[in-house]
């Protein structure tokens, strides 16, 4: 019995070894897990007229809020998407709420350059970087998109670039409620 | 207990030591495959600063990327006192981006640094500030906001450098597997490194140095007595931990005092102790003679208070005392931790992760102490073979440290010997075990052709029938000039400029493993010895390592061998094509091509 007893044990340490090292990898994981189902945190920014705009003028609404910048290749390459799902889908309450982690200057010459983009941005550094950290963004990661629903819970959260056909799967039921 | 339960745990043990140690390189080699569910680094993780400088005001910047980053050459800044400095910042990789074109990026290696200097040239007051700030993304889609690290200038390393030398493409840097050690134990948490290093121990504990040591230990430890499986428990656990303990000791003491560890494994009185020790530790296991604490150490102990207290004492002295007895085989992570001490000053990582080391060592003595001795094989001839086996290994251990400070062919024709007369006496005793007998006769074999081979003059224990095979190889040493003092050194290297030759230096040691390496497969081959025709080659030989040879390593930024530098025909070092690790001939080829290249 005794002999089986150390088998057992050893073959729980070769676990836990494993277990243990493969806990650090998650660590980013977990926070944005858990921020799933619990409800939006209300933040404010400055919009690119320099006015502090509050997150609950769109509380009703089914929101996308997209952390992104300028000097981001991937968050360049999903806006006009964003752009083109607001434009269908503005009347049935989807908004879409850029947060641009980046100066003044470039953030205003790539939205001169896409037209196309008409839904409401705002605009910080610091202070934009702890509105990510309160979304789960941890490691500060751009682009950084959360999807809301019409009661302000948070059901969507992805790093990296987002996919119209995803965006698109994600919002329409919401979009029902 | 049966052989074969015994060769199932042992099997256990290891895949446990394995995964654990392995699961880095594991992790490394399914990335590499790309999984979708690969998680972004913290940039300070995935880009990470490494900056020097000079007592000129001189700076050289460097970022340690990880595999799959890139960081944008553009955004780096160098702010001091509020004014932007200029940068020199090498050619990077071009990327084409849709809103900023063609874009530079730097990946690892980042072989070649970025420069810049303070406009008051080194007459700056040590706290003044630097921001430098740096930006980039990962290849799996997400950029980073940029990130302002915040310096005073003590912060940074002091250091020679060499300001001159063209601002080159990437290029491998080779670190020797002590510097991987340091570099991962500063990046790794804690937590990791401690399984890490358990894993190390446990790997080691099966190693010929250590391994021998179990029934020798537990049969003192245990002694013949029958114990309750507590106290027998207990004695074990205060054996491991003390030298656990002494190792974490040890290591503190040595790492901050800085001195090289490997120089006193190469005194040859330091030697002589340990061949000797381990000497008699085989005689023990061939059964000449039986080893037990001295019967005065017993009686002094049993004097401390109850017998009992006087065990425990007896057991933690046994276990510092081995401890130290087996360091020598366990350099490579040993080192490794010091290193890291000796360079960060963090004593309590390095202590933490050496107990660690020590803990895993002590694992097999921890279960086979406990069970008490019930998993030894029985007294007779199956314990006698075992133990004949270990004494083997223990004398090639002797035989192993010996060759530090004796000629080789000595060592050779000794191993050849103990090959030969061991093989023998296994096989006298090997009765109808068909896997004894044809494991004797295979060393026999290999014996009599290492006694053979080094008859005709092959110098190596791994090829004994080398000079059969290849009559046109020469194993040729290189012409170094043996360098002693730094003055030395730039005269030589002047003297070459000024015959617009190359030069190269090597730094080498007795105790250094690569440069051994570096002798028998690289600079021994005459391919190497034609495309080095025309450089002046010297050599720098730091096995005393007094206190003109840490003169020059200091001055060229090194903690030890091995190193190969070389300058260029102006006489200037090109920084760049430093060699810091063994090379084969192949890489050491290329890399000589490519420097000539370049100029």
């Amino acid at each position: 019995m005794r002999k089986y007893a150390w088998i057992g044990l050893m073959l729980l340490f070769a676990i836990a070894g494993f277990a243990i090292v493969d806990i650090q990898r998650q660590q980013n994981d977990e926070v944005q897990k858990t921020l799933l189902g619990t409800p939006l945190p209300t933040f404010e920014l400055a919009d690119l007229e320099g006015n502090i705009q509050s997150s609950t003028q769109w509380d009703g609404k089914v929101r996308l809020i997209n952390l992104w910048a300028a000097w981001c290749p991937p968050c360049r390459r999903e806006i006009p998407a964003f752009a083109e799902v607001y434009d269908f889908y503005a009347e049935q309450g989807f908004v879409v709420v850029g947060i641009a982690i980046d100066e003044l200057e470039p953030v205003k010459k790539f939205l001169a350059k896409h037209g196309q983009v008409k839904y409401p941005q705002m605009i910080g550094m610091q202070d934009a970087i702890e509105i990510g950290s309160k979304l789960g963004n941890a490691n500060g990661g751009l682009p950084y998109s959360v999807i809301v629903d019409r009661q302000g819970i948070i059901r969507f959260i992805r790093q990296g670039e987002l996919e119209k056909d995803t965006l698109l799967n994600l919002i329409e039921p919401l979009l029902e409620q | 207990m049966k052989l074969s339960h015994k060769v199932f745990l042992l099997a256990l043990l290891c895949s446990w030591a394995v995964s654990v140690s392995a699961q880095t390189p594991i992790q490394k080699l399914i990335d590499q495959f790309g999984s979708t569910q690969e998680e972004p680094l913290p940039p300070d993780q995935a880009f990470q600063l490494d900056m020097r400088r000079d007592s000129n005001g001189n700076f050289e910047l460097r970022w340690d990327i990880s595999k799959d980053y890139y960081l944008y050459r553009d955004k780096i800044k160098v702010v001091y006192f509020d004014a932007e400095l200029k940068v020199n910042k090498p050619v990077g990789e071009t990327i084409s981006d849709e809103f900023f074109g063609t874009t530079q990026v730097y990946r690892y290696p980042m072989a070649t640094p970025a420069r810049f200097s303070l406009p008051d040239d080194g007459q700056a007051n040590l706290t003044n500030l630097l921001h430098i700030t740096y930006q980039g993304c990962a290849d799996l889609g997400i950029c980073y906001p940029p990130t302002t690290k915040i310096l005073a200038l003590s912060d940074i390393p002091l250091t020679s450098l060499n300001l001159s030398g063209p601002v080159a493409n990437n290029e491998e840097v080779e670190f020797s597997v002590q510097d991987k050690i340091v570099n991962e134990l500063s990046t790794k948490s804690l937590g990791v490194m401690v399984f890490i290093f358990l894993g190390f121990g446990l790997l080691l504990a099966l190693t010929p140095c250590v391994l021998p040591m179990v029934p020798i230990v537990s049969g003192m430890i245990i002694g013949s007595q029958n114990r309750s499986a507590t106290r027998a428990f207990l004695l074990t656990s205060v054996y491991v931990l003390a030298m656990a303990s002494t190792y974490a000791v040890f290591g503190v003491i040595v790492g901050l005092g800085g001195a090289n560890v490997q120089v006193w494994f190469q005194q040859p009185a330091v030697i002589a102790v340990f061949v000797a020790i381990f000497v008699l530790l085989a005689a023990s296991m061939f059964g000449l003679f039986e080893l037990r604490m001295p019967s005065k150490m017993q009686m002094y102990f049993s004097q401390m208070g109850s017998k009992q207290r006087g065990q425990y004492f007896g057991a933690a002295l046994m276990g510092s005392g081995s401890a130290l007895i087996v360091a020598p085989c366990i350099t490579p992570p040993l080192v490794g931790a010091l290193l890291f001490i000796a360079q960060t000053g963090d004593a309590i990582t390095g202590a933490v992760v050496l107990f660690s080391l020590g803990l895993g060592m002590g694992v097999p003595l921890w279960i086979i102490g406990t069970s008490m001795g019930k998993w030894l094989p029985k007294p007779g001839l199956a314990m006698k073979r075992i133990n004949a086996l270990f004494g083997l290994l223990l004398l090639g251990v002797a035989v192993w440290m010996l060759d530090r400070v004796v000629p080789e062919t000595l060592t050779l024709l000794l191993g050849g010997l103990l090959l030969v007369g061991g093989g023998i006496y296994l096989f006298s005793m090997s009765g109808k075990l068909l896997l004894w007998r044809g494991f004797a006769v295979t060393i026999i074999l290999y014996g009599v052709l290492i006694l053979f081979g080094t008859s005709v003059g092959s110098g190596s224990f791994l090829s004994p029938l080398a000079p059969f095979m290849q009559t046109t190889e020469k194993h040729e040493e290189l012409p170094f000039k043996q360098i002693e003092k730094l003055a030395e050194l730039e005269a030589t290297v002047s003297e070459a400029s000024l015959k617009q030759q190359w030069s190269m230096l090597d730094f080498y040691a007795d105790w250094c493993v690569s440069c051994k390496e570096l002798e028998t497969f690289t600079f021994s081959k005459e391919k190497v010895h034609k495309a080095l025709n025309g450089f002046v080659l010297m050599q720098v030989d730091v096995t005393e390592n007094n206190a003109e040879h840490q003169r020059v390593l200091k001055h060229f930024g090194l903690y030890g061998p091995p190193a190969i530098l070389f300058f260029g025909p102006d006489g200037k070092e090109r920084r760049s094509a430093r060699l810091v690790g063994f090379v084969s001939e192949k890489d050491f080829l290329r890399h000589l091509a490519h420097l000539q290249e370049r100029g």
